[in-house]
Parts: structure tokens; C-alpha cells; sequence
């Protein structure tokens, strides 16, 4: 004797079979649009860390002469976001400017003040008017500049997998809805009956909520699963240490992320079922 | 949440001027005004489509009447709120015509659902069912499944569940539409044991012989209306 009876006969495998395939695609469709979100907001960080967010800046040195380092430094560091300004001494500068002029006695030359400035998230703008206000012939070379393009395209790619992500939940959900609202038809007369032994909505609910429990939980673990190891197999294939996928790697609260995929996988499909079945009963008097 | 002004002590349903009509369609019941005391039994007679399974679609709250005011166990039901409904519906046993039994439970399993769906299966819950099925005669079919079991057994089996827990009304819909004489009278002196330890019963029927045989007092529908009321009290 079971402690509790099942109130629903149990589904022909081929159904259920079919179902938790269904589930467990999207859930590998989820898993691997999340990692690949994560994974291009890695590195977009990342070349924003490094290559963006540095400007070389140039004051020209005329005879009548140039404002003072220290006045440049000081009035570049105000401005909200920058994180270092660093002048660089001339011995750097005739190091670069060897290969063009040879041993060349420099003396007397006119070398320009040249500084290096850590823009981190100070707006250019800004920056630019900053200088302006100190030296209107300074000029400023943002090395951001080339890789702007990339990092918007990393952020539109980023954009369509978090799209990606919520499509294939809303299609989980609808899924669920569909078959919930199947099952209702199938099973109406048991439903029916119970109603009216006095079962409460809750309760006539429960085992929808639990197929739906289970089929959830079930696809999203094959789901994650697939997704974990096809992401094995492409960080075995490539050469990492070339494409800079180490850059890529995921940090502890986005594998956290892509672990709650099942539990979400579960609970969504679950309180949908939950709902549309209080929903069709509420029509019962 | 008692009844009205009017509510008799004892009451186990009354029904005001209710009228009945399925969608757009005429009115199946009309003017139906009645009172049915605790502790009775009664037949509910009239030919077919008279509105005998529609009456009982009303008392075990299936059925919203179109008009008039029907009162269960002292509840004005249409002013009850809805989640008040499933603790009324427990203390109401029904037999249907058409049986209802799940066919993927066995019948013991079926016998006991109504504790089952309702949180009141508890260690004495298994003993009950099984005496029940004594009761029944169904001993010796503990475990089949109902597609397994005759139609007169199946009768048995319904009757079963819908005693299981302890109802204060019992509705039976013809439950001796599809069983021999003797069947049939071995059932109703089921529902009369049953009715002399207290369940109000309300059988619908048009078998004569059966009324002849056990006389009761008749709620007689023709034409959607009463034709017979029975008399207060007994
Ligand atoms: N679900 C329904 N929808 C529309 N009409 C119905 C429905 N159930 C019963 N009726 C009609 O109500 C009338 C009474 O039916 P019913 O209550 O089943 O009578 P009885 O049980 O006495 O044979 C009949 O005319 C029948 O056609
Ligand atoms: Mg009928």
C-alpha cells in the first residue's frame, strides 16, 4: 500500500521520454548562451582593463614656453575616473625617437612633454577639456580607439545571449503550459471527481506541479550537463593560451549562475503548472 | 453562516424557489422548494430526463443553481466562499450513475481516495476500506482494477467509496440501474443500515418495484418541477 495514492495514471514512456528531451535541449541551449554571455563579458572587461582605457598625451614645447608638468598632472587627476597620470621622462622619449634620428645630438631640441594617462572610466570628453584648460596645442591619443568596434560587437553578441537565454526559458514555460493544459484535458474527469470529494485546488494541483517538478529538473540537468561537456571539448580542441581564452574563464558567481539553470529549469515550469491548473479549476463551482 | 430566519433546526438541505438551466437552454428545474431533514431517506423519482441527476448535481454542489437559494448543513451555498466548499464536499458521499471509479487504482485503492485527496488517510484508514469492501461483498477483490469487476460489483465498489468517510449525506444516482433484484435489494438495505446510523439519504430511481418494496417518502420531479413533496417530517 502506497502512503499516498497516485491521482494521475502514470505517462506512457514515449511521452515523457520526448518531453525531457524537449526540456533538456533548451537547457543546453540556455547553459551554453549564458556561458557564452559570460564568457564575451569576460574578455570584454578584460581588453578594457589593458588596452582600453590609456591616453597618450602631448604638449608641444614653444619657445615662449609650456605650462609645467606638475600643473598638467594635477588637472588631469581631477578629473573623475582617471586613475594615474604618469609623465614620461626624456630619456624614454630619445629611446623612442632613436630609430628615426640616429645618435643624433638631441640637445636643444624641442621635445614635447609627452604623459601617459590611465583613463579607467573617465569620460574622454572630459579629459579633453581638461587639457584643453591647461595646454589648448596639447593633443590626446586614446589606444581605446582601435578596439571600440570589438568591444561593441562582444557587447551586441552579449546582448542576443542574454535574449537567447530568456527565449529559451519563455519557450520551457510554454512548453509546460502546453502539456500541463493537455494533461488537463486528458485527466478532466479525475479532476472533476476529486473536486467534488472536496480536494482542495492545492492539492488537485500537486501532482501536475510535481510532473512538472520533475521533468524540469530532469532536462536541466541533461541540459547542463551536455552544454559542461561541449565546452570541455572546445577548450580541449583549441590552443587557449593563443585565442586568450584563459581571459574568458568564468568566475565563481557566473558558475553559480549557470548551475541554478536546472533548479530553474524545475521551479519555472513548476509554478506555471501550478498556475494553470488553479486557473482551469477556478472555473469549477 | 447559519440559515436564514427561516431555517428549520435539523435542515440537512433546503431549497427556495430554485430553478435550474444549462446555458441558454430551458429550465430544467423550476420553482423547486423543499426541505429534507436530517437523519431521512429519500427517493427521487421521475422518468428519465425529468432532472433527477441535475437535482443531485445541485446537492453535492456540482451545479451553481440559475435562481433560488439552496442551503447544505445550515450554508447558504452561494454565499459561502470558495475555499470553504472542499470542507462542505467532504461531508457529502456521492454514488454516480456512471460509477467514476479510477481504473489505475485498484479497488481498494479507489475506495480509499476521497481520505486519500482530502489528507485524512491515517493507520486505521486501510482497516475501514478493507471492512468495506466485507461490507460490500467485494472481499475477495481487494486489488483488482475496476475493468476487471462486473457492473453490479462496480456499483458495489462506487457505494464503498463514497461511504468511506462517514458522510453526513449520501447521494446515489440509480444505483440499482444496472443490478439484478437481488443486487438491487441487498443495496438498498445497505443505504438503509447506512441511513439508520445517522447519513441522510437521498436515492434517485425510477425502479418501482424497488419503492414498493422498501417504501420511503419521494421527492417526484415532472416537468422540471416537484410533483410530490414530501410530507414534513415522517
Ligand atoms: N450538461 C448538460 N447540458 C445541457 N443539458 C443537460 C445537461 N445535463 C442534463 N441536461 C438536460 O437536462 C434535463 C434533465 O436531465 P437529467 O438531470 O440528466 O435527468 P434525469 O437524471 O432525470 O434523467 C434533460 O433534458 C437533459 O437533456
Ligand atoms: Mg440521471
Amino acid at each position: 500500500m502506497r502512503p499516498t495514492l497516485p491521482l494521475l495514471p502514470r505517462q506512457g514512456p514515449g511521452r515523457q521520454r520526448f518531453l525531457l528531451w524537449i526540456i533538456a535541449l533548451m537547457a543546453y541551449l540556455a547553459a551554453l548562451a549564458l556561458m557564452g554571455v559570460f564568457m564575451i563579458g569576460n574578455v570584454i572587461s578584460s581588453w578594457q582593463a589593458t588596452v582600453g582605457g590609456v591616453a597618450t598625451v602631448v604638449v608641444p614645447t614653444p619657445p615662449e614656453g609650456a605650462p609645467a608638468p606638475r600643473v598638467v598632472v594635477d588637472r588631469l587627476l581631477a578629473v573623475e575616473g582617471v586613475t594615474a597620470v604618469r609623465v614620461v621622462p626624456e630619456w624614454e622619449l630619445d629611446a623612442l625617437l632613436a630609430p628615426w634620428l640616429g645618435e643624433a645630438d638631441l640637445e636643444g631640441l624641442p621635445l614635447p612633454q609627452v604623459y601617459e594617462v590611465v583613463l579607467g572610466r573617465a569620460d574622454p570628453a572630459r579629459v579633453r577639456a581638461a587639457l584643453a584648460a591647461v595646454a589648448p596645442d596639447g593633443e590626446i591619443t586614446e589606444h581605446q580607439a582601435p578596439i571600440a568596434g570589438l568591444v561593441q560587437m562582444g557587447q551586441s553578441i552579449r546582448a542576443v545571449g542574454v535574449l537567447v537565454v530568456l527565449l529559451v526559458v519563455a519557450a520551457a514555460a510554454g512548453t509546460v503550459v502546453f502539456t500541463t493544459r493537455a494533461s488537463l484535458v486528458i485527466h478532466q474527469h479525475i479532476i472533476d471527481l476529486v473536486h467534488m470529494m472536496g480536494a482542495t485546488d492545492h492539492r488537485i494541483a500537486r501532482p501536475f506541479r510535481e510532473r512538472a517538478l520533475q521533468m524540469g529538473l530532469a532536462g536541466g540537468l541533461v541540459g547542463v550537463g551536455g552544454a559542461l561537456m561541449t565546452l570541455v571539448l572546445v577548450v580541449a580542441m583549441v590552443d587557449t593560451d593563443m585565442v586568450g581564452l584563459s581571459r574568458a574563464a568564468m568566475t565563481g558567481w557566473q558558475w553559480l549562475c549557470v548551475a541554478a539553470i536546472p533548479p530553474a529549469f524545475a521551479l519555472v515550469p513548476m509554478a506555471t503548472a501550478h498556475v494553470t491548473v488553479l486557473r482551469a479549476l477556478s472555473r469549477l463551482p | 453562516m447559519a440559515g436564514g430566519p427561516g431555517a428549520k433546526l435539523g435542515a440537512m438541505i433546503r431549497f427556495e424557489n430554485v430553478g435550474l438551466r444549462y446555458g441558454s437552454g430551458p429550465e430544467v428545474l423550476r420553482d423547486l422548494t423543499f426541505t429534507l431533514e436530517d437523519g431521512t431517506l429519500h427517493y427521487l423519482t421521475g422518468v428519465s430526463g425529468a432532472g433527477k441527476t441535475s437535482l443531485l448535481r445541485l446537492m453535492y454542489l456540482a451545479l451553481r443553481p440559475t435562481r433560488g437559494l439552496i442551503h447544505l448543513f445550515g450554508h447558504d451555498v452561494a454565499r459561502t466562499p470558495r475555499h470553504t466548499l472542499p470542507e462542505l464536499r467532504r461531508r457529502i458521499g456521492v454514488v454516480f450513475q456512471d460509477y467514476r471509479l479510477l481504473d489505475h487504482l485498484t479497488a481498494l485503492e479507489n475506495v480509499l481516495l476521497p481520505l486519500a485527496v482530502t489528507g485524512r488517510l491515517d493507520d486505521s484508514s486501510l482497516i475501514h476500506a478493507e471492512e468495506l469492501m466485507h461490507w460490500v461483498g467485494l472481499q475477495d477483490y481487494l486489488h483488482a482494477r475496476p475493468p476487471m469487476l462486473s457492473g453490479g460489483q462496480q456499483q458495489r465498489l462506487a457505494i464503498a467509496r463514497a461511504v468511506i468517510g462517514r458522510p453526513k449525506l449520501l447521494l446515489a444516482d440509480e444505483p440499482t440501474g444496472n443490478v439484478d433484484d437481488q443486487l438491487a435489494h441487498r443495496l438498498m438495505r445497505l443505504f438503509e443500515e447506512l441511513n439508520r446510523h445517522g447519513t441522510t439519504v437521498v436515492i434517485a430511481t425510477h425502479n418501482a418495484r424497488l419503492i414498493a418494496d422498501f417504501p420511503h417518502p419521494q421527492l417526484r420531479l415532472e416537468g422540471g418541477m416537484l410533483a410530490t413533496v414530501p410530507g414534513r417530517g415522517r
